[in-house]
């Protein structure tokens, strides 16, 4: 092999070598900062508010006003789990999802079995409390 | 082009092993990249110490109506005001139902000298030291309403 061409795939694997490493970076960041970020946090945050509408002893309505119309969010079970909407199909509270990474968190309900609610692409959520009965609405 | 006409990297390149080398490094490379992401997820979401336990979910036992405050006569819930009659295991099912929740509880009762209730545990608590010890300041209805103290004692899983 010539010297010529050893310093030609010398180069070439250094550009190449650094455009990978470079896409990789913004991948590593995109994923971890973009919407699956959200999607992990939105879980959480929504577990946290309902836990803590439940501790208030008053009648209580909280106006959650974070757009989540990139998710499908699904509060049953004393979980609340976010899908991708561009994976998801929902048909009257029946969810149809091939998210497989779906964001789940738990909270835990003050007497109440039958919190269940579907929100198709919310871009902004309501809880209502009256007599210690929980409705959530998009 | 010369480049791509070489006799040995196309041999590599024909090369099983070189392939199978191939696939292992990417595969590596894919997880390193998904673990730290997985971090990085984590961290942006990461609930901030005490949120959970002291802010969301022990003041339900003090404040409301189904766990351990106090209702009056016509109905009102009396926040951080425990109603010594109510503190008792049967309403801990109502007040912190089954779920998949990290923390477990065991809570206790006490005006020194008036009354010493408990430990009252909820459905996850297994027993074992606890992590953390919170003392919250609560009136107790017990015919009269006295000073007390609530312990919480709290155990955060995986």
């Amino acid at each position: 092999m010539d010297k010529e061409n050893l310093v030609l795939i010398a180069i070439v694997t250094l550009f190449v070598s650094l455009f990978v490493g470079l896409t990789y970076s913004q991948i590593t960041k995109y994923y971890a900062t973009g919407k699956v970020a959200l999607k992990t946090a939105a879980a959480r945050d929504i577990a946290l508010t309902i836990d803590s509408i439940y501790a208030s002893p008053y009648d209580t309505v909280i106006e959650y006003d974070y757009d989540l119309s990139l998710f499908v969010v699904d509060i049953s079970q004393n979980r609340v789990t976010l899908y991708d909407a561009a994976d998801t199909e929902v048909d009257d509270e029946y969810i149809d999802s091939g998210d497989n990474l779906p964001s789940q968190y738990s909270f835990v309900s003050v007497d109440d079995d039958d919190l269940k609610s579907v929100l198709d692409r919310p871009e902004h959520i309501t809880f209502y409390k009256t007599n210690g009965v929980l409705k959530i609405t998009s | 082009m010369k480049i791509f006409s070489h006799k040995k990297s196309q041999g590599a390149l024909s090369n099983y092993p070189f392939w199978i080398c191939f696939t292992i490094a990417i595969g590596i490379v894919s997880l390193i990249i998904v673990k730290i992401a997985n971090v990085g997820v984590d961290e942006a979401s990461r609930i901030p110490k005490d949120v959970e336990d002291k802010i969301s979910l022990i003041p339900r036992f003090y404040s409301s109506g189904d766990c351990f405050a106090y209702t009056d006569d016509v109905g009102r819930v009396h926040a951080r005001v425990i109603d010594a009659n109510e503190f008792e295991n049967v309403n801990m099912g109502n007040c912190f139902q089954r779920s998949d929740v990290r923390y477990a509880f065991s809570i206790s009762l006490e005006v020194p000298g008036v009354v010493n209730k408990g430990p009252i545990n909820t459905f996850n608590w297994e027993g074992g030291p606890a992590s953390k010890e919170i003392k919250e300041d609560v009136i107790v209805f017990d015919r009269i309403m006295v000073g007390g103290e609530l312990e919480d004692k709290c155990i955060k899983g995986n």
